[in-house]
């Protein structure tokens, strides 16, 4: 009997915990374009062959060129475990190698929305993620690619 | 002119593009290694001998590379290298051109990590490719053309792709790359064969080279000739490559087989270069092997005169490889000399910022 105020706490702290994670994995982030780049939709391994280097353009015949975050940035991060399936690092690490050997345009880097949306206006072929949030309020030259 | 005088124009002359576009950017690669080596007794080294500046832009169709080596390679004397210095065209998704000095599409290994050892498995590259302090015999190098098409074989069936280059193709020895003057008027011809998997079979490359050339005469002047020069030659190199590579598996398997033979008495000299590694990687961690192997059928002049000595190589290494993170790379590699004494430690903090 005298333990149960302990597993009380304990039981509350899971569920916080609980919360936390579920939380942050509903918190998702949507690909977006340059709004003169006029692919709309991608299936997850379209997606996945655009933020690899597998495809090299969009349909138009516009180079791809990604904005991508460091390794810690959660945009980074919700790539390289929804899409990929493995860790930010190992992601990234692909990217810089495939950079090197000249196969694909070396990425711009933005850590956050603001500067993703920015990257993205700058140029037809420019893709990145922004947070759900930023999505609802995207400026008219910037449009959601939707994921099926 | 000074290395380090050198450095500081051709790293401005890099950077003064980034000034005018905001997307240029500048990455460093190279390497910090702990070596210790046993022969008949046991030495030990610090060493930093190794800057790698990278520098890439796109603009549509074109893109430029530039890749400058700032390395002490075998002395203790950094010497400037341009390493890369390529303009590619891509007309379409398939079909890809490039001119410059650029990396042969010679094998696997070359193309594929470049001079990045923070991308590779082991601390470096195969000795056929490169050792250390002198180059290999793979003619991994040159100064021309290329062009590589790819042919696809269906949704997620993977695609063929073939590369042709026309280049300058071997100096008067092996480190002897002619960026400015070929030393003669023949141009070497290497095509590359492969199939690229896709699929299931994501991460498969298997393919094999022809490649054609004439070593050009170590001197033409006659008082000049040292006592070791080599005469000219004709070369014919065939490679074959495997390799497996996927975020958890690793392996790689090549060879490639010499043949020189002189152009006034027409001897032969032949040689069989291969190796294969294999490694798993455990989240950040990757236990890696890698076996050499090198025999020469007979001495070849090119070879020895560039201080290739005429010895088969056995050569057994293995180690771990720590992915630190995006940026940094920590490996510990033991590496033994089956047919001599010779055995090698090295540990080695490789980065790509």
């Amino acid at each position: 009997m005298k333990r149960r105020p302990f597993a009380g706490w304990h039981g509350l702290v899971c569920a916080c915990l609980l919360a936390l994670w579920a939380g942050r994995a509903e918190a998702g982030f949507v690909v977006v374009r340059n709004a003169k780049n006029p692919t709309a939709k991608l299936s997850k391994d379209g997606v996945k062959g655009v933020f690899s280097g597998k495809t090299k353009t969009w349909q138009g015949g516009e180079t791809i060129i990604l904005v991508i975050g460091s390794e810690d940035s959660p945009a980074m991060q919700w790539l390289a475990d929804a899409i990929f399936g493995v860790s930010a690092k190992t992601l990234l690490s692909k990217i810089k190698q495939d950079v090197f050997k000249g196969d694909v345009p070396h990425p711009l880097s933005a850590n956050d929305d603001a500067g993703t949306v920015k990257r993205v206006q700058s140029g037809a072929g420019v893709v990145g993620l922004v947070s759900d949030a930023v999505a609802r309020s995207l400026p008219a030259d910037v449009a959601v690619i939707a994921v099926e | 002119m000074r290395p380090g005088f050198s450095c500081a124009v051709l790293a401005s002359a890099l950077a003064a593009g980034g000034a005018a576009r905001a997307d240029v950017t500048l990455n460093f690669f190279g390497d910090i290694n702990y070596s210790m080596q046993h022969d008949d007794a046991t030495s030990n080294t610090f060493q930093a001998s190794t800057l790698d500046v990278f520098a890439t832009q796109t603009e549509g169709k074109f893109s430029f590379i530039g890749e400058m080596i700032i390395e002490a390679d075998g002395t203790n004397e950094f010497s400037v290298d341009i390493d890369r210095l390529e303009v590619a065209y891509k007309p379409t998704p398939w079909l890809h051109f490039r001119a410059g000095r650029l990396r042969s599409a010679f094998g696997y290994y070359g193309d594929a990590y470049q001079n990045g050892k923070y991308f590779m498995t082991p601390v470096s590259w195969p000795l056929m490719y490169e050792g250390n302090g002198f180059d290999g015999i793979v003619p991994s190098h040159s100064i021309g053309v290329h062009g590589d098409a790819a042919y696809g074989l269906g949704e997620d069936r993977g695609k063929l792709t073939l590369d042709v280059e026309l280049l300058n193709g071997r100096g008067t020895a092996l480190d002897s790359v002619p960026v400015f003057h070929d030393d003669n008027n023949s141009k070497a011809v290497n095509l590359r064969l492969r199939y690229v998997g896709d699929g299931s079979l994501a991460g498969l490359v298997v393919g094999g080279n022809v490649y054609v050339d004439d070593v050009p005469a170590e001197t033409a002047d006659a008082a000049e000739v040292p006592d070791d020069a080599h005469v000219a030659e004709h070369e014919l190199v065939l490679g074959g490559h495997a390799a497996y590579v996927t975020d958890h598996v690793h392996l790689i398997g090549e060879l490639a087989w010499f043949r020189h033979r002189t152009h006034d008495t027409h001897m032969d000299s032949r040689t069989l270069a291969m190796f294969g590694e294999a490694g798993y990687s455990f989240g950040d961690v990757t236990p890696y092997a890698r076996y050499e192997y090198t025999h020469f059928y007979e001495p070849d002049p090119y070879f020895v005169a560039s201080g290739i000595p005429f010895v088969d190589i056995h050569l057994l290494s293995a180690g771990v490889k720590y992915a630190a993170s995006a940026s940094v790379a920590v490996k510990l590699e033991g590496a033994v000399d089956l047919d001599t004494s010779h055995r090698h430690v090295l540990g080695q903090a490789a980065f790509a910022f």
